[in-house]
Formats: structure tokens, sequence, C-alpha cells
């Protein structure tokens, strides 16, 4: 009796222990933080990002969470970049009108 | 200790959240910080007259700056945007409180000559408003004369009053920010402010009055702002 109780209380505690280990694991590799390092923070809806924060907070890799942080980012800002690298439209013109406006005023 | 603990979980989870938000809104973004400016604050300054109470350079040349900004093209925003002047001190027995708001519908056009670096051009049409505020406690021989029949021991009333004046500016400008990370950034603005004011038709309690003869007509102003959300 002692014996198979022993034998239960192993068992249990061992499938415990490894989903805490998979769970651990997810945290780390959810399908939120692929998305984000695939797809950008940007791609994320709301709910998604807040589950971002709490995913990368209980992932405890901390060196991973760090590199996954500064990857996020900057693939953000690259991408931000990369979308107003140069001026589109009016808003080019616009820029100019200032930028003699001013000079008109600093001459005056 | 628990509580210190629960207490950090909230304060993290509100950041966390508060972030979130303002991460959530790519295209909306907004900024503290302050400016520098050099008016000449005619009647307004203890230099200019005795009445007025000793200024320092909080209140003459720094600007305290807030606002938020929309971005509605791919190179294009646009704001609203303050920047204020305060002036506090005491003129005999009153508190003295000045105010000068300079604000701004702005719109924005920026363009990144490279990664994390960004120069934007603003021009801003302001409504601009200027408040000065006197308020002093004193006893009303007429109310304690009241409040004694009724058993009470004389009190002291506030009284005050504040004239305000509303002008017309425009304000042009470049910048330059730096993204240290893609929800926060600084960013520098150098231009000029021009503003239509007059000294004639100030406000107070109705009645059009005679105010400082401020000359901030054109005026060079720096900005040094901390740019949040993006």
């Amino acid at each position: 009796m002692v014996k198979t109780s022993t034998i239960l209380t192993f068992l249990i505690l061992s499938t415990a222990q490894s989903q805490i280990d998979k769970e651990k694991k997810d945290f780390c590799n959810s399908l939120i933080i692929k998305q984000a390092r695939e797809s950008g923070f940007r791609s994320l809806n709301f709910s998604e990002k807040i589950q971002y924060h709490l995913d990368l907070r209980k992932c405890e890799n901390k060196i991973f969470v760090k590199s996954v942080r500064k990857e996020v980012n900057d693939s953000q800002l690259a991408s931000d970049s990369e979308k107003a690298k140069t001026f589109t439209g009016k808003s080019s013109s616009f820029a100019y009108c200032i930028i003699l406006f001013i000079t008109y005023l600093t001459l005056n | 200790m628990i509580v210190l603990f629960q207490n950090i979980n909230k304060l993290l989870i509100t950041l966390i959240f508060g972030l979130t938000v303002i991460s959530a809104q790519p295209k909306l973004s907004f900024h503290l910080g302050s400016g520098f400016y050099k008016p000449s604050l005619g009647y307004l300054d203890p230099d200019s007259n005795s009445v007025i109470p000793s200024l320092s350079a909080f209140g003459k040349n720094i600007l305290i700056d807030w606002g938020v900004k929309y971005q509605f093209y791919p190179n294009a925003r646009i704001g609203y945007s303050r920047s204020n002047s305060y002036h506090s001190g005491k003129i005999g027995d009153s508190d003295y409180f000045r105010t000068i708001s300079y604000r701004m519908i702005t719109f924005e056009t920026f363009y990144y000559p490279r990664k994390k670096m960004e120069l934007n051009f603003m021009l801003a049409p302001m409504y601009n408003k200027g408040i000065i505020k006197l308020s002093s406690k004193g006893a009303s021989s007429d109310w304690d004369s009241i409040l004694n029949k009724f058993g009470n021991s004389s009190v002291k009333l506030l009284t005050e009053g504040e004239m305000t004046k509303r002008w017309l500016g425009l304000t042009s400008m470049i910048g330059f920010r730096y993204y240290i990370y893609p929800w926060l950034a600084v960013d520098g603005k150098a231009g000029f402010m021009q503003n239509s004011y007059s000294e004639n038709k100030w406000k107070l309690d109705g009645d059009k009055v005679d105010g400082p003869t401020m000359n901030i007509k054109k005026m060079p102003v720096f900005k040094l702002h901390f740019v949040f959300g993006w």
C-alpha cells in the first residue's frame, strides 16, 4: 500500500513538474512573442500587446527577454524609419515653405 | 511586506497597461517638456513695474510645454500643443498669479534621414491667453455684523479678481527628434513665435481695461520635449 502511494505521489509530482516546465517554456516562446518578432510590435492588437508584456514578464530567461525586447524594438524603429524615409505628396512643399519662412524671419 | 509586494505588483500592472495603451495607438503621441524664450514683459516684470513681485528666470524665460499629436499621413501630423509661462508672488497682502498660455494647433511634416533620427517642420496658428489674477483674504465688517448676531466670531473671506486677454499668433519651427525606443523620443525644436498682441482691451469683470505693454511680436524660441507614444 505504501509502495503504491509513493509511486502515485511520484507520478503526480513529476507530471506537475513537467507541466510547470512546459508552461515556463511557453511564456518565452508564446505565439504572441513569435508574432511580435516576426511581424513587429504594431501588428499586435490591444489585448495581444498586454499579453506580450505579461509573457515577457513571466518568462524566466531574462537574457532571452532582453534580446527579444531589443530585437522587437530595433525592427520597429527600422520599419518606422523606412516608412517615412522620404517626403511624399505635399509634405515636402510644406517643409520648404517653413524653411523659407524661418529664413525670412531670421534675416529680418 | 505583503502589502508592499501587492503595491509593487499594482504599480507594475498599471505601468504595463499604460505603456500598452500608448503603444497601442502608434499614430498618437504625447509630449512633455520645456521651452526657452526671451520676451519683453513691459510692466509685467519688476524692472519696469515696482509693484510686480520679483521675477526669476523660470517666470520670465521658461515655458512649460505639453501636447498631443496625431499622425494622419505617412509624413504628417496634426495636434494641439500648449506652452505656458507662470509667475507668482505677493503684492501687498494679495497673492499675485500671472499666466501666459501660448495655445497652438500644430501642423507638422517629417522624414527620417537615418534610422531613429527624424527631421520635422512645424507651422502652428495660435490663440493665446494672458491671465493676471489677484486674490486676498480679508475681514468683512458687514458679514461680521450678521455673523455676530448668529453667535459666530469674525471670519476672513476670499476676494479675487482676474483680468484676461486673448490674441492670435503664429509659430514656425524646425525640429530634430531622436528615438530611444519606438515609444520614447527626445525632440528639440527651434523657431519663431509671432504674436498680434496689443495692450488694449484686457477684460476685468466685464470691463475693458489697459494691460501690460508686452513686446512679444517676434520671438525666437527653443524647445526640448520628451515624446511618448508614436
